[in-house]
């Protein structure tokens, strides 16, 4: 489509009771405009991101009293047993607790959802430049939705290998209950996971190819690359990583469909002996299996770290009404996290077994990485420095994004350093690091992206006060939670333990691990203010004009919601996205389609530091 | 806000309260639905209705609140007051409280619950093998109610010992999904295995019931407390109560009854030529006679001396100190034995190859079912035969293997005595029959046998290695 | 408003220091909530690298999240009435954030090879001699690794453990078979060779700083001097099946001569071929 179509229609020409079904079904259900494919993605992954969370809770609720009964669950599924789940459920949960919220919340909510609803706006396009393609990939995530939807329902109520899905647990069918191959009439929750999987994969990577050709192609007159704002940076860099690490992951999941279903041995050597079963094929390797495997999923977690980092820094610069702190160095940081991304994945690897000699390339190369990280903290508390720190919703989940990430990144040094991680792979440390750069990194920038964003999606805003309760709670909770199991990964805590007060080492953690059980519980139940918010606002909150925020970019000039094509005149560009405070004008804001003042005196040279 | 959202706030609110439940579920024990089907059967079929007779909900409800009188309920177990048969030398009530309830632990720290934290999501709460694993394990766990078990010391037909349940806990099941318990504190695993036999008089007794329902009349009750009242009424409740005590009692009686049972095995003579300097009337016990003869017609002499020095010249150990000779001399007994281990299992009198395979893989025969499957489903069941009894809760029945010798795992235990037990005694509920015709010296030399094939080369543990293995270092 | 959150914010790195502190002190309720106690001669590396990584981040820690703080504090729009400080950056400044953060982590990965390498690369030898060369140290030197004292298989859900018995040979029928129970000698160097039967599984010794994944398809190698006797835990890390849980396994250390003794019993105890019912007592 071309980008110089002007006189974009506006919501307000469809009018809101008086369309057909088809109309209707055209409109928000197959829809092609890329704001309310945004939407989709997003209501779709704060649905799973419940579902998530649940499934969290019962890990929680089975660490702190192992064996109770379990509410809800105990009464539905385990009534004969008095409620006490049984101990391959318990592999379910934490298999499925980390496959949906890797796959079906995080990675759409910052691509599939932001991306989507944030580049062509924040360019100043009309639409993506494939937008056919876009809708698929919105709905190329329903089969994975229905895959693993109906795992839950084959035995035992879903996949157990994992959200790393090794082999040859997950491939040998009596290894483990989730990997039989047929349950009934159902085929077995592995390979539903693995269809699953299959499919994110096509979305994600139909998106990729979507967001990297829009990016280079559809930018407004005069946006050069370097005046694109960070979170559009972020995006397109995360595309790269998708188009370039997903389809590893694709064929290595398709290998171990093949090798579950029809007999070819990828990953499973000679001689397996599992209880009475037949020997497998052998002539496999499973570290090959781990090598495919983390060739994606370690670009994975950057894919889930980037664009949330670039949403902050928007936030950031705008709230505290001052530019970013180092820009180009903010752009050579995430491309370098990024390209250093692609040669680390052996640092999940240390202790599996390959060759040692790689664990001393794999330190190196990951030592190397907490550098590019290191840079963006610095240049965010740059960015507060000196600025007029406002404390809105948007900017407190920024902060703490920043905060909270400075934990998560530096206890990835520990793991980084190999000997270390001798004692604490697979223990709670690692736990703790990850959800740190995840939840309390980043979603709380989706939070924040949500609250600073909502506005432009739905014309309303989200109530400040309950999101500054909704800011606390959360973030108070979630340390309460997460910042122990940096103690608990201390002591060698293993992970995916359902019962690990058997052991003396581990004897004196569990009154710990039920204070971290009520602490989720807090942070779980907190999350009802943000819904109630969210979908109060959605139709009661008060409505505001472009830019109630007073912000740069882009997407700040398009009516709060905007129509199909997006803006209602023709975008020019002149500027960066981060000129707040300029002195060339007399607002705190600058935004990039004002031209500059006539008077050459007005105007700014900026000197180089 | 308007009150639209304050209704759904509440409601909201509402909902969650309800969801957190109202108490945790409490576990009962599952009826034995598979024996009342294969006793309503054997009633025969009902002319009138085309279909097998069954019992009544009031003849139902009878053996239900039977088993709870007499055992209680997985929570509070009890075990019946039995006038002929003292239960408590099968069943301890402390222990028993110890492994029943669910998991925690009482007042004075004690553990409870310690079947259902380490047992009953393989083995059920009620014992019968179908708790919520089990469907995913090959072999499935053992169902205890019909009071056999495989791996013991005790003949066909008996029950374990004590001593055999308390084996299989600590040590666990090889080559199964029976893990090792060792490591719990001993009077732990002496709860557990008190409550499996608890588990195991239930079961029984419930057949036991549902075998006295046949002999009722139709609408006859099994026992009618409320009849109590007239004078008729209250003998035949004490005849009846005393007929069901009776069939308790012996239940029990076999349980106490096992721990007399002759289960010794006399020592193992030594591979050495001193044993074949024995008196003939201690030959029979503590010597080789067999392997003697075997051995003076192999080397063609009639005397322990010639014998002795034909071997040192054939072994090439003339100029070596005694000891060497000894042990050459004995490493040579040894093959020998396992020569005749190897005849016994190709021959007659053992005839291990029929089931066990030519070469000792297990695939002589593998189309049969053990005894939890033929029980019901008949001796030579098809397919079809199957579903009704997987509706009433039998696990979807597999073929049962011979054991593959040649692998190194022995699931009732690796000791000399283990492998004994299992080919005189045979495996209680599988087609592996107990044999009283080898004599004890046979025996040995089987077990001999069986011991080498895991080390044979044609069972070379390196070749079953994997493939492409790599040494690390 | 803004001063609430800017303490807020100051609230992590002194409570996130704070429970370290705690943790490491060991004080009421949280004691034995810190690393296990070592008892490889080579472990204590290990420890000593955790803790300088600790010490490091953790002075980076309270320097970022104090800054942050006060940054927060006195720029809040509310109290600060300065016009912002309109900068886009300072190039010296990411010159020097850049350069001393690489120069650090590169240190630390290189000060760490030897730890590892002495870990996972450097098994034990019997001897060494020089080979052809006539040099010593050099790859074609005759090299005579230490044998492993057991060989430990992990299966679901146990760990077999397997000593060789007179004949000194690991493989053959006479070898001690026995599940969940390593006994170690202590105060030598010990060899295990550790291998899989079915899927992944992982050996880990916490209070020895032992961990590796045990892989179906391959024989690797651990070792380890343990120095003092007493019972500790051997846990699986990796995640095997449903029983995961449950392949806990015992590890004795204990003096030679106990372990020759413990040795021999076990050997007896498997080679039982008579049967006594006990009178009245334990078989």
């Amino acid at each position: 489509m071309s980008s110089t179509t002007v006189g974009a229609h506006g919501a307000a020409e469809h009018g809101r009771g008086s369309m057909t079904v088809g109309e209707f079904i055209r409109t928000y259900v197959f829809s092609l405009d890329h704001k309310i494919i945004g939407l989709q993605f997003l209501f779709s992954t704060l649905l799973w991101f419940l579902v998530g969370g649940l499934l969290a809770l019962g890990i929680r609720w089975q660490l702190a009293w192992p064996w109770s009964s379990m509410p809800i669950i105990g009464r539905m599924l385990f009534s004969g047993e008095g409620g006490q789940i049984s101990p391959e459920f318990y592999t379910t949960l934490f298999t499925m607790h980390a496959t949906v919220m890797i796959f079906f919340v995080i990675i759409p909510i910052l691509a599939g959802a932001f991306g989507n609803f944030l580049i062509p706006l924040m360019i100043g396009a009309d639409d993506m430049a494939f937008p056919t393609l876009n809708m698929l990939s919105y709905w190329f995530m329903w089969p994975a939705f229905i895959c693993i939807g109906l795992s839950f329902f084959s035995a035992p109520y879903g996949a157990g290998a994992g959200w790393t899905s090794y082999a040859p647990l997950s491939v040998v069918g009596e290894a483990a209950p989730g990997s039989a191959m047929w349950v009934g009439s159902l085929p077995g929750a592995q390979t539903l996971w693995l269809l699953g999987i299959t499919f994110v994969g096509i979305s994600s990577m139909m998106g990729s190819v979507n967001y990297m050709t829009t990016i280079i192609q559809m930018r407004a007159p005069g946006m050069t690359m370097f005046r694109l704002p960070l979170t559009i940076w972020a995006m397109f860099i995360t595309a790269i990583l998708q188009a370039f690490a997903l389809p590893v992951l694709t064929a290595a999941g398709f290998m171990q469909l093949l090798d579950r279903t029809l007999g070819t041995g990828f990953f499973l050597p000679e001689g397996l002996v599992v209880n009475n079963s037949l020997p497998a094929t052998g002539g496999g390797q499973p570290l090959l299996w781990q090598h495919l495997f983390w060739f994606y999923s370690h670009p994975a977690v950057y894919i889930m770290i980037l664009p949330a980092m670039g949403m902050v820094s928007d936030i950031i610069a705008c709230f505290a009404r001052k530019p970013i702190f180092g820009y180009k160095p903010m752009v050579y940081s995430i491309s370098g996290i990024a390209g250093l991304g692609f040669i680390v994945w052996g640092h999940h690897m240390f202790v599996s077994g390959m060759n040692p000699l790689l664990g001393m390339t794999f330190m190196v190369s990951t030592m190397m990485i907490a550098l590019p990280s290191a840079v963006k903290v610095f240049n965010w508390l740059g960015t507060v420095w000196g600025g007029k720190v406002q404390f809105t919703t948007p900017m407190l989940f920024a902060l703490s994004f920043v905060s909270m990430f400075i934990i998560g990144g530096l206890s990835g040094i520990f793991m980084a350093a190999t000997p270390v991680d001798i004692f604490i792979h697979d223990t709670y440390f690692i736990v703790a690091h990850f959800h740190y750069v995840l939840f309390s990194g980043t979603a709380m920038a989706v939070f924040g992206a949500i609250y600073f964003w909502f506005p432009k999606m739905f014309g309303r805003m989200m109530n400040e006060n309950w999101g500054k309760v909704h800011f606390f709670l959360t973030f108070v909770f979630l340390n309460g939670t997460f910042f122990a199991m940096h103690i608990l990964g201390a002591v060698g805590f293993p992970r995916r333990l359902a019962d690990p007060y058997d052991y003396e080492t581990f004897r004196q953690l569990q009154p710990m691990n039920q204070f971290i059980t009520i602490c989720a519980i807090g942070m779980v139940s907190s999350q009802v203010i943000f819904a109630a918010n969210f979908i109060y606002s959605m139709f009661y909150g008060p409505r505001v004009g472009r830019n109630p925020w007073g912000a740069n970019s882009l997407e700040w000039t398009a009516p709060s919601p905007p129509g199909h094509g997006n803006f209602d005149f023709q975008p020019v560009v002149y500027r960066g996205p981060y000129e707040y405070g300029s002195p060339e004008v007399d607002t705190d804001f600058y935004p990039q389609i004002q031209p500059p003042p006539s008077d050459p005196a007005r105007r700014y040279k900026p000197e180089h530091h | 806000m308007n009150d639209r959202w304050k209704v759904a706030v509440a409601s909201l609110l509402a909902t969650c309260a309800l969801c957190a439940g109202c108490g945790a579920p409490v576990a009962e024990f599952r009826r034995y639905e598979m024996y009342r089907r294969l006793q309503e059967k054997s009633l025969g079929i009902d002319p009138e209705t085309k279909t097998y007779y069954t019992f009544d909900a009031q003849q139902q409800r009878d053996v239900d609140d039977l088993m709870w009188a007499m055992f209680g309920t997985p929570d509070e177990p009890s075990v019946p007051q039995l006038a002929d048969a003292d239960v408590s030398k099968v069943v301890d009530l402390n222990l028993l409280q110890m492994a029943a309830g669910p998991v925690g632990s009482d007042e004075t720290g004690r553990p409870t619950g310690l079947y259902r934290e380490h047992c009953a999501h393989c083995h059920g709460v009620t014992g019968d093998g179908n708790g919520p694993t089990a469907i995913f394990l090959n072999p499935y766990p053992r169902d205890y109610r019909a009071g056999r078990f495989k791996f013991k010391s005790t003949p066909i037909d008996t029950r374990p010992t004590h001593d055999d349940l308390k084996k299989i806990v600590t040590d666990g099941i090889p080559g199964t999904a029976m893990p090792s318990f060792r490591l719990l504190p001993e009077q732990e695993v002496e709860a557990l295995v008190h409550y499996v036999k608890y588990l195991s008089l239930r079961g029984q007794t419930e057949r036991k019931l549902y075998e006295t329902l046949t002999q009722l009349e139709a609408g006859e009750r099994l026992i009618n407390p409320a009849a109590g009242n007239s004078d008729q009424g209250q003998t035949q409740f004490k005849e009846r109560l005393g007929l069901i005590q009776g069939l308790a009692s012996e239940i029990v009686a076999e349980w106490i009854g096992a721990e007399e049972v002759d289960t010794h095995i006399d020592p193992r003579p030594k591979l050495e030529l001193v044993t074949f300097s024995l008196p003939p009337e201690e030959e029979e016990k503590s010597g080789f006679p067999k392997l003697k003869e075997e051995l003076f017609k192999q080397q063609a002499v009639s005397s322990v001396d010639e014998l002795r020095s034909r071997l040192i010249e054939q072994l090439d150990v003339g100029n070596q100190p005694a000891e060497e000779q000894d042990k050459a001399i004995a490493k040579h007994m040894a093959s020998a034995s396992r020569q005749i281990g190897q005849r016994l299992y190709y021959a007659g009198k053992a005839n291990c190859f029929s089931c066990h395979g030519p070469s000792a893989l297990g695939d002589g025969q593998t189309t049969d079912y053990d005894s939890w499957v033929t029980e019901f489903a008949g001796k030579l069941p098809k397919r079809a035969d199957f579903a009704e009894w997987v509706a009433l809760g039998m696990l979807p029945p597999r073929n049962i293997r011979p054991r593959n010798l040649r692998q190194g795992i022995y699931r009732g235990g690796m000791r000399p005595i283990d492998l004994y037990w299992r080919i005189r005694n045979g495996i209680e509920g599988t087609p592996m029959p107990g044999n009283k015709q080898l004599t004890s010296e046979e025996i040995w030399h089987l077990v001999n046998y069986v011991q080498s094939l895991p080390y044979e080369s044609i069972s070379d543990p390196r070749m079953a290695e994997p493939e492409n293995q790599r040494e690390r270092m | 408003m803004g001063r609430f959150w800017s303490l807020l914010f100051l609230m992590v790195p002194v409570l996130g220091v704070g429970i370290f502190v705690w943790a490491i002190a060991g004080w009421w309720p949280i004691q034995n909530h810190w690393l296990p106690d070592n008892i490889n001669d080579h472990g204590h590396v290990i420890d000593s690298l955790f803790n300088f990584i600790l010490y490091l981040t953790g002075a980076i820690f309270i320097a970022t999240g104090l800054v942050l703080f006060w940054f927060l504090w006195k720029y809040d729009a509310a109290q600060n009435a300065e016009p912002v400080k309109y900068s886009h950056g300072s190039h010296t400044l990411e010159v020097v954030w850049s350069i001393i953060p690489s120069v650090t982590l590169l240190f630390i990965a290189i000060y760490q090879m030897n730890a590892w390498a002495d870990a996972k690369l450097r098994r034990p030898e019997i001897s060494r001699t020089p080979g052809p060369d006539g040099k010593l140290h050099t790859d074609d030197d005759v090299v005579v690794l230490q044998p492993p004292l057991a060989e430990v298989t992990g299966r679901q859900f146990e760990w077999r453990v397997r000593y060789a018995a007179a004949d000194g040979i690991l493989g053959t029928e006479d070898d001690v078979q026995i599940t969940n129970e390593l006994h170690i000698p202590q105060g030598e160097d010990v060899v295990l060779r550790i291998k899989s039967q079915d899927v992944l599984h992982s050996f880990f010794l916490p209070n020895l700083r032992i961990k590796q994944d045990v892989v179906p398809g391959m024989k690797q190698h651990v070792w380890f001097r343990a120095n003092r006797t007493g019972v500790y835990d051997i846990v699986c890390a990796e995640l095997c099946g449903w029983g995961h849980y449950k392949m806990r396994g015992r590890l004795t250390v204990e003096d030679r001569s106990s372990f020759n003794r413990w040795l021999a019993d076990q050997h007896t105890k498997q080679t039982q071929a008579e049967f006594q019912k006990p009178t009245g007592g334990e078989e």
